[in-house]
């Protein structure tokens, strides 16, 4: 073992615990006896030549990372072609890449690519993952990392796909937080359960959106960690429902007051209103008033 | 090419050409020969900015004809054929006059045709047309419905061409017309056409609609006058308009008959021959009931311009006013357009003004009497008053009027709608509210719907406290507590009359209405120091004042902001309610119901987020309305297909390929109601001729139930199947007419108000 490479091993232990870190040349120089430049050189050529050392462009100058040893270990047991998609698929992070931007990056048929990515998935180097922007792409990402929240959606998403159980479960959790704290809570003896009167004007005890997220947080309602904005999401497809509206000048959430049993309006009541072939309906036509059987269904139920 | 080519593929299939004539009369385009030189240069820029505009004109005396060659190739010309017809548009559907708008739209620049009229021709749909015939068949008969029907499909005629048409002898189609213009369901106007003079009978289909709204009116009337004025309003829905001497004088002797023999049973407005039943003996309760209709507007005399379509009166104004402008140079003209138009507006308003005046239409009792009565009239100070007697003009010729009566119908439906967002209470205090301003404001139908400027009308706390019911409790239908949560129980719990006020003012801390309050309670101090022995009554008149401003204040927080509350002067506070606003809200709130019972609730709130976004792709829908994409789709295409919301196209490529074109959804308030309203009144034809065939099937029992032996004794004369099918139809009709108001109620809301 020639010197170099046993200074090189020296650098490479100090520095290794710390292998998130991005270093400078100069850093680096640090660790070199007498401050050599010549011999930094040296050094960093042969950490680089061993696959410990990587190079990267932060602005204009140069800086370099300390690879650890199982993933040196991982690239050198690849053949050039797995060590070349290999390094694509980890310069793409967190957020993954496209096999077909793959292919075009790395030049490589698609046989030898699809091999690779056969074997690096088999060593558990790789996992394929699904984007929720675009569900139907194969998109590989390195197996240690988590995808960010472009990719998985944030959290309505379950397996890139809407949870649409879930979100239905809160929206009727949330709805009925804010209705309990909308209309004063009923006298026992009331006679009446159906009049449920309002607060007065002026009253400022309308839940807020940050009292709404905190309730949901404290409610063991989900294990997903809810930002604000994401309940402000479920607020205002609960206020799209019509079955919530802001008050106070938008600040706070109110529930609109449910009638049981209210009137239907007229229209969508009677036959017509719901008539599959109203179009094709005409006085003198096949289908009309007298023959019409919805009618007749309807008049029935008297 | 391939355009060409389609449009005569349809040649092929239906035998026709693809030309469609647009006709104008010269009769309603003003002066002949300016208007002509106005509407070539329309139908020149049209021509060369609209993409289909390829017309070919021709000019003869008569007639101006557009033939539209190859414009609306896209349509089957079946469908297509559309007919301008002194600018009526009948028969068109909402897409089809699409490619046509710019054209009309340059017209109505140009031929300063009123834009109401363009408005009501399209509003008058082929089902409106259908349903006017039909209301018309079963009140008038099968003649006047013929003769209506031809006015409806053509527009203005003059009566020889009625007459060729409707294929009746002309005297008979005289006499028809003579009974519908007395109804008022036909306009007609006399021009001066080149010395010899032209009338022209024109159709008031909205007129035709009110035919719908007997029942309701009566009711009104009788729940606020009573059986007799009941009866009174509604001989004068029967007879159109009439003769005040004439009315009285025919009155007692032939209401019976009148009401029986005019109706035919059964029909949509047989609510107004209940009440004809009860007699009135004396000229003077008749005349006395007149007057007190007549001072709240429900009976408005008849004026010439209501005989006359708003179009023609407006014409003559303007034709007049110009002509007082005569020697300006063309230049000048321009400059004076605008100031003609407001001189014009001005005078038709000012044609509707009269009615403003309370005793419009009566003179004062004191001037049939001798000099001396009047005298005394003159120095007592009291009488100058409302105390003042007020007598009825006998050649005074009176008509229902039917834009106040829409006003009460609209009032209505507010204090429904706030019973149920906020509460009964509440809701009473709202109907006291808008019933001061409906006694002040006075309505006019206009091309936005009713105006009756409730903004200007400010109605006070004071008002209202002195005409509200005692009965209704006002306590208890509001909660007081306070932010916290916990603490609205204990309120209430405690929350007896005696700590009323001091609850209020706690728990409002830190609202507006807190100053007022305070305000209040201090004025109210003031008065009670001055005035050591404060009677019960008072003290209870303050507490009720004050909670009726609790009431209104919750009213005027409510987002949809019921009324507006008016700084000022006003002890107690006054409040404004702006009806057009919140009738655009009701209208787009039904609308929204309709679309929610019928395509459910992944649908309306689609429809809200479009609504609100304005224009959106699919993915941004779903991504807002937290719904996957493949889930919204079905319900968007069943939105689009009846025409609740549209798509527009926006290409990425010139090739205009479906892959590579964005889609965006969008919601026109405007195009869904008129949809929707066309589907109303199909809906409503449909129930009235189904009415018909039922009433077909249980003919039998029906005439031998009205027999004269058998009515009154049906228990004994009829056999017990035959009870329980009349029972049957008159469950049936019931149903059926309830159904037809509650869609009639929709028609108001999306057209009326």
């Amino acid at each position: 073992m020639s010197d170099l490479q046993a200074l090189a091993r020296t650098v490479y232990d100090a520095c290794i615990p710390n292998h998130q870190k991005l270093y400078t040349s100069n850093e680096i120089l640090a660790h070199i006896p007498k401050r050599d430049p010549q011999i930094l050189l040296d050094t960093i050529n042969e950490l680089l030549g061993r696959g410990y050392l990587k190079t990267l462009k932060q602005g204009d100058a140069f800086v370099y990372r300390f690879v650890t040893k199982d993933a040196v270990d991982r690239t050198r047991s690849l053949t050039s072609d797995e060590a070349l998609v290999y390094q694509h698929i980890e310069s793409s992070a967190r957020e993954g890449i496209w096999t077909k931007i793959l292919k075009t990056r790395t030049n490589l048929h698609p046989t030898v690519l699809t091999r690779c990515l056969k074997t690096l998935e088999h060593q558990r180097y790789i996992k394929p993952i699904k984007s929720v922007k675009n569900p139907t792409r194969k998109i590989y990402m390195l197996a240690d990392l988590t995808p960010t929240i472009e990719v998985t959606g944030g959290p309505w998403f379950t397996d890139a796909e809407l949870d649409a159980d879930f979100i239905n479960a809160l929206l009727v959790a949330v709805e009925r937080f804010v209705a309990s704290r909308s209309f004063p809570k009923q006298k026992p003896n009331s006679g009446n359960p159906n009049a449920i009167i309002p607060f007065e004007a002026g009253y400022t005890g309308y839940p807020t959106l940050s009292d709404i997220t905190q309730w949901v947080k404290n409610s063991n309602l989900t294990e997903v960690e809810l930002s604000e904005a994401d309940i402000k999401a479920l607020l205002e497809v609960l206020i799209y429902d019509g079955k919530l509206e802001k008050v106070i000048g938008g600040t706070a959430y109110k529930a609109i007051r449910k009638i049981e049993g209210a009137v239907k309006q007229g229209f969508t009541e009677a036959p017509c209103g719901r008539c599959p072939v109203f179009d094709l309906c005409h006085e003198d036509g096949p289908i009309n008033a007298a023959n019409c059987v919805y009618f007749e269904k309807w008049l029935a139920e008297i | 090419m391939s355009r060409k080519r389609s449009a005569s593929k349809w040649d092929v299939v239906s035998g026709r050409t693809s030309q469609q004539n647009i006709r104008f009369s010269s009769a309603l385009i003003g002066p002949p020969q300016h208007a002509r030189k106005k509407f070539w240069r329309a139908v020149l820029r049209v021509r060369k900015t609209h993409p289909n505009g390829n017309f070919d004109l021709d000019l003869d005396l008569d007639n101006i004809t557009v033939d539209i060659i190859d414009a609306t190739p896209l349509y089957p010309p079946g469908l297509a054929f559309t007919r301008l017809h002194g600018c009526h548009i009948l028969n068109w559907d909402v897409q089809l006059l699409q490619p046509l708008l710019p054209l009309l739209l340059v017209l109505r620049k140009h031929l300063r045709f009123e834009s109401r009229y363009l408005y009501i021709s399209s509003t008058m749909q082929q089902n409106a047309v259908e349903l006017c015939t039909i209301l018309v068949r079963d009140t008038y008969g099968e003649l006047s419905s013929r003769v209506v029907a031809v006015l409806l499909e053509y527009g203005r005629s003059a009566l020889h061409t009625i007459v060729r048409r409707v294929k009746i002898p002309e005297k008979v189609v005289k006499q028809t017309l003579v009974v519908l213009i007395q109804q008022h369901l036909v306009l007609h106007y006399t021009h001066d056409d080149g010395g010899r003079d032209a009338t022209y009978y024109e159709c008031n289909w909205l007129q035709i609609y009110e035919l719908l709204h007997s029942g309701r009116i009566v009711r009104t009337i009788e729940e606020r006058f009573g059986t007799d004025a009941a009866s009174v309003i509604s001989n004068f829905l029967l007879l159109g308009h009439a003769r005040v001497s004439d009315f009285i004088s025919a009155y007692g002797t032939s209401t019976k008959t009148k009401t029986n023999g005019t109706l035919p049973n059964g029909t949509p407005i047989s609510a107004s021959e209940a009440t004809g039943t009860s007699q009135i003996t004396s000229a003077a309760q008749i005349s006395k009931h007149i007057v007190s209709l007549m001072q709240e507007k429900f009976l408005i005399p008849v004026q010439l311009h209501h005989m006359h379509p708003t179009i023609d009166t407006e014409n003559a104004i303007r034709q007049k006013v110009t002509s007082e402008q005569a020697g300006i140079t063309a230049a000048m003209q321009a400059k004076m357009k605008k100031a003609i138009d407001e001189k014009v507006a001005e005078k038709m308003e000012a044609l509707s003004t009269d009615l403003d005046n309370k005793n419009f239409g009566l003179k004062r009792k004191s001037d049939y009497q001798e000099g001396r009565a009047r005298k005394r009239a003159k120095f007592s100070s009291v009488n100058e008053t409302d105390g003042e007697e007020w007598e009825i003009d006998g050649t005074v010729v009176l008509r229902v009027n039917h834009s106040k009566f829409l006003a009460i119908f609209r009032n209505e439906e507010l204090v429904r709608w706030v019973e149920s967002r906020i509460g009964k209470a509440t809701s009473q205090v709202y109907a006291e509210l808008l019933k001061h301003i409906e006694k002040k404001a006075i309505s006019h139908r206009t091309e936005k719907g009713l105006t009756d400027v409730g903004k200007k009308y400010v109605v006070s706390t004071l008002d209202i406290g002195t005409t509200l019911s005692k009965a209704i409790d006002l306590v208890n239908s509001i909660a007081f507590g306070s932010s916290a949560n916990g603490g609205s129980k204990r309120h209430m719990a405690n929350g007896s009359h005696n700590q009323f006020g001091e609850v209020g003012e706690e728990s409002e801390g830190d609202s507006d209405d807190y100053d007022l309050d305070a305000d209040l309670d201090a004025d109210l101090d003031v008065s009670m120091n001055g005035n050591h022995d404060l009677s019960s009554a008072a003290q209870e008149k303050k507490e009720q004042l004050q909670n009726i401003r609790k009431h209104l204040s919750l009213l005027a927080e409510d987002p949809n902001q019921f009324v507006t509350k008016q700084e000022g002067s006003m002890q107690y506070g006054g409040w404004t309610v702006d009806t057009e606003r919140l009738c655009r809200l009701l209208c787009t709130r039904e609308l929204e119901q309709i679309v929610e019972e019928r395509f459910g609730g992944v649908a309306t709130r689609l429809v809200r987020i479009i609504k609100d976004r304005g224009k959106m792709d699919e993915k941004g829908l779903a991504d807002t309305a937290l719904l996957r994409q493949k889930d919204i789709r079905s319900h968007l295409g069943a939105l689009h297909e009846r025409g609740f919301i549209h798509i527009q196209e926006v290409p990425k490529t010139a090739e205009r390929l479906p892959a590579r074109t964005f889609y965006f959804f969008y919601f026109d308030e405007g195009m869904s109601k008129m949809a929707i309203l066309n589907d109303f009144y199909k809906a409503m034809s449909r129930i009235i001729q189904r009415i018909d065939y039922e009433r077909g099937l249980n003919s039998m029992i029906l005439s031998k139930s009205e027999r004269t032996d058998v009515k009154g004794h049906e228990e004994e004369l009829l056999t017990k199947k035959e009870l329980t099918d009349l029972a049957k139809w008159k469950r049936t009709e019931e149903k059926l007419l309830g159904q037809l108001m509650r869609i009639d109620r929709q028609v108001m809301m999306f057209r009326d108000w």
